[in-house]
């Protein structure tokens, strides 16, 4: 029985193996060396991808959006949801199912389609949020063409289609509490706020750091259609994170020794943060 | 209290207390303001896409409009399906997302049924390699995957668009592989008495009996790859091998903004998820939250 094992293995070991761990290797390799990816061979330039990684003002724009990128979608989809999933497990009653559906809708709408909604609603000519502007007199916010103002409106987009996803598995962590222990506690005559603090949010601990973790991982890419569709990471670097530099880099400029220096340090930032909150939800793989 | 227990309920004195009737006003109250919130919300998610559905059923002259549609017509349909080539954009999107979808259920079916069945050395490490491929952030990988795709000859082909999606293989393999874990052992033992070998097995005893765990599995492969944008977008540049999204993007960016037609099409492009979602409403969500990622 245990003679052939490997040709069950076989066809997703070597999926696996050639699409995403070789190339993790050859990214490795390339950042070490100068390529256009069209025309040549690589040759090595030792260590000066990573300085240039390092000091080129247009990467260290990209950092900074990224950190600030982060840092504002992390409320926004690991705090906010919270008291969302308390209440829609709390209260909904019959209309859980009906929440359920409207919150999670965006999840499954495929990103650039989501995007064109978006442009939709805030296009200067004929959108609906300056026409509720110009309606009551008062001069449209420019969301996508100032600076700092399109990548809070990249981050609240990216909030908005992955929101319902963190509810869910909020709902999903509540779902193991007894809802004996909830009646109890209120014929005890518990406030709901304790009965939220001392029943709910404990048994929520693991799931708030396997949503931290996912929203680190995949923040990323969830803003990219957005990102890629709505300002092209403008307007200036206002809105290129380093996942969207990385793709100008390697497929506009194919400057593909740089790129891979960048993906180098993103893998190490990044694998760090998400193991960091794995450990701290103490639940590693097994919720995943 | 039912009819039955009324001696009872009057032989308790004074009951609910003050305490508990302040308790349940407040429990209305906090139950008024989670429906606001929760009603509210929803709306907000599923603002935009009625909007965009809404307008792309306006007539040509109406489409900057701001009020309710009065007058639905299906004219930016018609006009869209005349300047998308859309049946060619959804037949491409099907066969990627099916021929993704059938690919990777099949390599890890027999993946997670070896990891959980059989004891051999190296077990651990090729879990962990199949699990950990999940870890690695897309980006790390576009440009050596573009490149072997390149090499190969596969740009701009269908073969080019979903090979590489297979590679995130270890997805399936871990939502199969936390079911197969608590496989009932009755049924192995009993198809090994029956003398059935390791494949006969996974073929007959465990695929039927594990059908639910297997559409969950494939539901998610689909709507993700249906959903995928990146990688099209670096390999395929013709309409031979492009996906929906891919489509709306180029045809939109040709063509200036007619947004009547490409909301309609934008629509069109949404409805079959859609409706997979609808039919399949509880299934779905339950498949996401359990597999945790994307």
């Amino acid at each position: 029985m245990r003679r052939r094992w490997g040709a069950y293995v076989a066809p997703g070991l070597a999926s696996a193996g050639v699409w995403i761990w070789v190339p993790v290797v050859v990214t490795l390799a390339l950042s070490f060396t100068d390529w256009n990816m069209v025309s040549g061979a690589p040759h090595l330039v030792g260590a000066d991808n990573y300085a240039k990684a390092l000091t080129d003002p247009d990467n260290l724009a990209a950092y900074g959006v990224t950190v600030l990128a982060t840092l504002a979608l992390l409320p926004l989809v690991v705090a906010l949801p919270i008291p969302v999933a308390v209440a829609l497990w709390k209260h909904a009653g019959r209309l859980t199912g009906f929440y359920r559906l409207l919150l999670f809708f965006p999840v499954i709408v495929a990103p650039v389609v989501a995007a064109f909604m978006w442009q939709w609603m805030l296009n200067p000519v004929g959108g609906l949020l300056p026409g509720l502007f110009a309606a009551v007199r008062l001069p449209p916010p420019q969301l996508l063409q100032s600076g700092r103002l399109a990548l809070w409106t990249i981050v609240a987009l990216t909030a908005w289609k992955v929101f319902g996803l963190a509810v869910l598995l909020y709902a999903a962590g509540l779902a193991s509490v007894h809802r004996d222990l909830v009646e109890a506690a209120r014929v005890d005559g518990a406030p709901e706020g304790a009965v939220t603090r001392h029943i709910a949010l404990p048994a929520l601990r693991p799931t708030i750091a396997l949503v931290a973790f996912i929203a680190l991982v995949h923040g990323a890419q969830w803003s990219f259609a957005f990102t890629n569709v709505l300002t092209q990471g403008g307007p200036g670097t206002a809105t290129s994170t380093i996942f969207y530099r990385l793709y100008q880099l390697g497929f506009q400029a194919f400057d593909d020794g740089q790129a891979s220096a960048l993906a180098v340090i993103v893998i190490v930032v990044f694998g760090g943060l998400s193991v960091l909150a794995l450990r701290i939800g103490r639940r590693p793989m097994e919720a995943v | 209290m039912t009819a039955g227990q009324p001696a009872r309920a009057a032989a308790l004195p004074r009951r609910p207390p003050a305490r508990l009737a302040r308790g349940g006003r407040r429990l209305r109250w906090a139950r008024i303001v989670s429906h606001g919130v929760l009603l509210g919300l929803g709306l907000l998610a599923v603002f935009p896409v009625l909007w965009a559905v809404l307008t792309s059923l306006r007539p040509e002259t109406h489409i900057y409009d701001l009020t309710p549609l009065t007058a639905p017509t299906l004219a930016n349909y018609a006009s869209g399906l005349r300047s998308y080539p859309f049946i060619r954009l959804l037949l491409n999107t099907v066969v990627i997302a099916g021929s993704v979808t059938v690919l990777q259920i099949a390599f890890a079916l027999p993946a997670a049924y070896a990891l959980t069945r059989f004891r051999f050395r190296g077990r651990g490490l090729v879990l962990a390699l199949l699990v950990g491929s999940l870890l690695v952030p897309a980006q790390i990988t576009l440009i050596p995957d573009y490149v072997i795709v390149a090499r190969l000859g596969l740009l701009n082909t269908l073969f080019g668009v979903v090979l590489p999606e297979v590679g995130t293989v270890g997805f399936a393999v871990v939502v199969l592989r936390s079911s197969l874990l608590d496989f009932p052992t009755e049924l192995y033992e009993a198809a090994m008495i029956d003398g059935a070998g390791p494949f006969a097995t996974l073929w007959r005893v465990v695929v039927p009996n594990l059908r639910p765990a297997i559409a969950s599995a494939a539901v998610l492969v689909l709507v993700s790859s249906w959903n995928e944008y990146f990688w099209p977008l670096l390999v395929t540049n013709q309409l031979s091998s492009m996906t929906l999204q891919l489509g709306l993007q180029t045809f939109q960016s040709e063509r200036g903004t007619d947004w009547g037609a490409l909301l309609a099409m934008n629509s069109l492009a949404m409805l079959p998820v859609a409706l997979l979602f609808l039919l399949a409403q509880r299934r779905i969500t339950d498949a996401f939250v359990r597999s945790g990622i994307r």
